[in-house]
């Protein structure tokens, strides 16, 4: 057995592999851009390091967002890309839930996930204690919600706070990115179908609906 | 999704390459055998999610490649009848277009290579387009190619894998464009070449007069942003005498701006024949014609009757490879690879912009901007 975490949905660009023996093997560079480039070297490099190769991996586990666009969809199309070229499956998992686990959170003491958003605005999850499987437990849903509004809800329940988005309400953190080896062991305990790796935008794409440019007649 | 898988009548043969293209708003995959059989085939078309925003939107686009594309290559092969081991390559649209679809092509397609031990080869869109005639009939080089499309409009001579001339190009919109644009004035929806199209062939062609940009002027450059201004201007003085817009007006409107587009595209491969004659020294030659808009039926015949006036022999591939796919793709993958076995384009990142003549002199300031033509 061997699995392969990948996260790449915000700076960071990740990768672990995890054997059937414990053994973790992962990097977290802080990149900031260039995932495309950099990604695939750094999972075949700890391929390398664990002494396998893509044949001996049994499973891929992979972030879905929310985070950059075009950065979470690197992740998702080289590890879906890397289930079907060799017929294994694919654990998909919230950046949010990753990071929440990171933070051991407890019964009755609420974690915040927070994420970088644009226009002012950061992704938010509350989660409250952990699963036997090491997915923290959901205290709400997952939402885009403008700074002020993320600091009043922490304001009336506080908790503890994780991710990229704590710094820009100017709280601290000890969790600010995804650490890969946390993905890949909860994924190990997962059921792949009940988390399939499909994106989690979290946000609308920008588009305009089209407009009518001229009156048309009826007949 | 329309799917359309070939039966071999023989045993195909290898190398096999899976093609895979992400660039603008189909998602796609296919194989092809090195005899030239498509194994498999399918194109997932985006229409309906774009409809209703005029045209392409770029995000949205993206998000349907990744959430499909995996589950089409797993179908081509189902199709083909063929595991991943029985690939000799793996090929991607790696530019030009849209980059947040070309990440998830390429990526998902460096992946399957990397995991499966393959070659990945970059293929660039339009030589995919310039390729394709060969994947279904026996063309030599070399070979005039009119490349016509919703992104591209452009004359180039061809004259082996890799080796492209530009005699001319755009130096504004692509002629795709300009039916998408005139099908979005008139309200006709998207994508606007099947439905201007539509109703070309119930207008009067003479009942409006518009301009023919360069017809006339030697090159072979084509200009249509005036035209598409011209069309607004007649779309708007029916609205002022009778206060909206009416079927017969829309019709012909449709019918002028086909027939005026057909004259521009034949009076610029006129000379373009000209030019290429010259240069390759023979008297008959091929023209291909390739693209989005050799899937028109009325510009297909123009082109055809000015290539076989001109002495040319006229060639365009059916019309489900003229619109974006995946075989077009595998098949230029195919004869990069025939060419050079030991390719392997890993290191190549998309791009957005990516000329096929690469020592052709981009005509930015006179209007156009490189990725466009």
């Amino acid at each position: 057995m061997a699995i392969l975490a990948i996260d790449t949905c915000e700076s960071y660009c990740s990768s672990a592999v995890l054997l059937a023996s414990g053994e973790m093997f992962s990097s977290a560079d802080a990149i900031g851009r260039g995932h495309a480039e950099h990604l695939i070297p750094q999972l075949e490099g700890l391929m390398k390091q664990a002494s396998i190769s893509y044949t001996d991996i049994t499973r891929v586990a992979v972030t879905t967002g929310p985070g950059t666009f075009t950065g979470l969809r690197i992740g998702l199309s080289v590890a879906r890309g890397i289930a079907l070229a060799q017929n294994i499956p694919c654990v998909g998992l919230t950046a949010l839930s990753v990071l929440a686990a990171q933070a051991h959170p407890k019964d009755g003491e609420p974690v915040y996930s927070l994420m970088k958003g644009r226009g002012g605005q950061v992704f938010l999850q509350a989660f409250v204690g952990l699963e036997a499987d090491g997915l923290p437990k959901m205290l709400g849903e997952p939402m885009n919600i403008d700074e002020p509004d993320a600091l009043q809800m922490i304001e009336d329940n506080p908790g503890r706070v994780v991710g990229s988005g704590a710094a820009l309400l100017g709280l601290s953190t000890e969790h600010d990115y995804v650490d890969p080896a946390i993905l890949a062991r909860i994924a190990h305990n997962v059921s792949p179908e009940a988390y399939p790796p499909e994106p989690t935008y979290y946000r609308q794409a920008d588009a305009a609906k089209a407009k009518r440019l001229i009156p048309i007649g009826d007949s | 999704m329309t799917q359309a898988t070939e039966t071999p009548d023989k045993k195909p043969q290898r190398p096999f390459v899976l093609g895979i293209e992400t660039s603008c708003d189909e998602t796609a995959a296919a194989i092809v055998s090195a005899d030239k059989q498509i194994l498999a085939h399918q194109v997932l078309s985006q229409i309906d999610d774009h409809s209703e925003y005029g045209g392409v939107v770029p995000e949205i686009a993206a998000r349907q490649h990744i959430s499909n594309l995996d589950h089409l290559v797993a179908g081509v092969l189902k199709d083909a009848n063929i595991s991943m081991a029985d690939l000799d390559a793996v090929a991607a649209t790696t530019g030009p277009g849209l980059v947040g679809g070309l990440m998830v092509g390429v990526m998902t397609a460096k992946a399957v290579a990397r995991a499966a031990g393959k070659p990945y080869v970059a293929v660039n869109h339009l030589e995919g387009h310039a390729l394709t005639a060969r994947l279904v009939e026996d063309i030599k080089f070399p070979y005039l190619l009119l490349l016509v499309s919703g992104g591209h409009c452009q004359l180039l001579s061809v004259s082996g894998v890799g080796k492209y001339k530009r005699l001319g190009t755009t130096i504004d919109d692509a002629v795709g464009e300009a039916f998408d644009k005139t099908a979005k004035l008139l309200g006709l929806g998207y994508p606007g070449g099947p439905a201007v199209e539509k109703e070309a062939v119930k207008g009067n062609p003479t009942r409006f007069k518009l301009p023919r940009p360069l017809i006339g002027k030697p090159g072979c450059d084509f200009s249509f942003s005036g035209l598409k201004t011209a069309v607004r201007r007649t779309a708007e003085a029916c609205v002022k005498e009778r206060g909206a817009l009416y079927a017969d007006d829309r019709a012909d409107i449709c019918a002028a701006f086909q027939t005026t587009i057909a004259a521009c595209l034949t009076n610029r491969l006129k000379n373009a024949i000209k030019l290429f004659r010259e240069e390759a020294g023979t008297d008959t030659l091929p023209l291909v014609v390739a693209g989005g808009v050799a899937a028109n039926k009325y510009l297909r015949a123009e082109l055809q009757k000015t290539a076989l006036d001109n002495n040319m022999t006229f060639h365009a591939p059916p019309l489900a490879l003229c619109t974006d796919n995946g075989a077009m793709i595998a098949w230029a993958g195919m004869e990069r690879f025939l060419d050079d076995p030991s390719i392997d384009d890993f290191e190549m990142a998309p791009r957005a912009r990516w000329p096929l003549d690469s020592t052709a002199i981009p005509l930015v300031g006179k209007g156009k901007k490189g990725a466009k033509a």
